[in-house]
């Protein structure tokens, strides 16, 4: 199309144009005001996964944050130098559980293809004994401020923080007993190590704005600095 | 579509943060003072797009909109999403900071390529050709970064031929989505406000003499 037709077809529209402009920029707003209220929390094809010690094996998860599993990934678990020790397939549920390879730090990295990656890095001492008291207490102060605002559950959270501890302290000999209490905190702390990495997982509402008002932010500096060179 | 930390190797990262560069300085230098407000709105647009969700059958999948940005914005598309990347990994983790290149080459790369398909409507003389051909460009913008994750991938040691055609499957109903997305975008725009299109007139190297003879100064750009 030449310029001139161009032009005709511009001001021919002009009268349309300056009319829908205003409704364009409604649109917009509304538009922009949809995005901010749909968008729920996370991306869907986020990987994220998180890994825990559960007796004498570890256990790891890789999920999207969708809430679909990683399944059949390659997860690789590599030593503190870097040195790959052991490699594995996630099962349908995206969950890989192997024997601990040594006692050291550890990094799990989980790859579900088409460049999605995530790792976890399982500290050293989540798997020595003097960590497990302070395991159990660490639960006993978040069951205790979980107690303040929710009730239902209140009798199962008295229980636990009370029984528990003695037990570690009276029986750390007792090899049998360790086991159990090292199962049944692996099995307390679950769902809070969900929470916890869904959590980390999660965009708040404050990240998107903020990043939208980088994004103006920014570029009317640089119209700024433009409008001043003309 | 974003890939993670961790998986390519320095030279891939080195080469895409180069290739970023220099593709985001040339294509900076186009931009105006009049397009500034225009970019900063459809950056927006492409730094929320991803957080939309939409289900397909058990799972989900999230819009990516390089397309629309490269229908909207021509070339300036580039710089657009490579800012639209760089708050996307820092304010919600998506990629990382390593590869930020890359994914800049890979969805400004379909962005640039979605504009190419758009600009083709000038070829043809058919009705809803707005339509039509935001639709194309909205599925190229998402086929063409699929082949550059692909690409990418391969020097990690996976097989192309397999990988682009996973990636390309997996990305099917994006494609879709984004087509007509992009389709129903730029049909709306073409009618309330043409100019917000980017490439009113054809691009430069499918001018021909003739067109050329007619149309002195020739930006890719609308005519202000």
């Amino acid at each position: 199309m030449e310029r001139s037709q161009l032009k005709a077809y511009h001001t021919k529209n002009k009268a349309i144009i300056s009319n829908s402009c205003q409704r364009v920029r409604r649109s917009i707003a509304a538009i922009a005001t949809i995005l901010l209220l749909v968008s729920p929390t996370a991306f869907a094809h986020k990987l994220n996964m998180f890994a825990y010690v559960e007796g004498d094996e570890i256990f790891a998860e890789a999920y999207f944050t969708d809430g679909k599993k990683a399944k059949n990934s390659a997860i690789t678990i590599f030593g503190p130098d870097n040195k790959q020790l052991l490699q594995g397939i996630s099962n349908e549920d995206g969950q890989f559980t192997f024997a601990i390879p040594q006692q050291s730090d550890l990094r799990i990295t989980v790859n579900a293809g088409m460049g999605h990656q995530a790792e976890y890095l399982l500290l050293k001492d989540e798997f020595s004994e003097e960590s497990e008291s302070a395991l159990t207490t660490s639960i006993t102060t978040a069951s205790e401020s979980v107690n303040d605002n929710d009730n239902d559950n209140s009798d199962i959270q008295h229980t636990e923080p009370h029984t528990e501890p003695p037990r570690v302290t009276t029986n750390l000999d007792n090899d049998a007993i360790r086991a159990e209490v090292e199962r049944a905190v692996g099995k307390a702390i679950k769902p809070l190590m969900r929470e916890l990495s869904t959590m980390r997982a999660e965009k708040s509402l404050a990240d998107i704005i903020g990043g939208i008002g980088f994004i103006f932010g920014l570029f009317g500096t640089a119209m700024y600095f433009k409008s001043r060179q003309q | 579509m974003h890939i993670s930390d961790g998986i390519l190797s320095a030279p891939v990262l080195i080469a895409g943060f180069i290739g970023t560069v220099a593709v985001a300085a040339y294509t900076l230098r186009q931009l105006d003072l009049d397009d500034i407000p225009k970019v900063s709105v459809i950056t927006s647009v492409f730094f929320v797009a991803s957080l939309i969700h939409v289900p397909i059958g058990p799972s989900s999948v999230h819009l990516i909109l390089g397309g629309l940005v490269g229908v909207v914005l021509g070339i300036r598309a580039f710089p657009a999403i490579m800012l639209g990347i760089i708050l996307q990994t820092i304010l919600f983790g998506h990629g990382g900071v390593t590869v930020i290149g890359v994914n800049t080459m890979m969805l400004g790369g379909g962005g640039l390529m979605a504009y190419a398909v758009w600009q083709l409507r000038h070829h043809f003389n058919i009705k809803k050709k707005e339509m039509i051909f935001g639709g194309l460009a909205g599925a190229m913008g998402i086929f063409s970064s699929g082949i550059v994750l692909a690409l990418s991938l391969v020097t990690t040691g996976e097989e192309f031929i397999a990988t682009a055609w996973y990636t390309l499957i997996a990305h099917i109903p994006v494609m879709i989505i984004e087509a007509l997305v992009v389709g129903s975008c730029a049909a709306f725009l073409a009618k309330v406000k043409p100019d917000a299109l980017a490439g009113q007139l054809p691009l430069a190297p499918a001018v021909t003499a003739t067109a050329a003879a007619t149309t002195k100064p020739l930006n890719e750009d609308s005519p202000k």
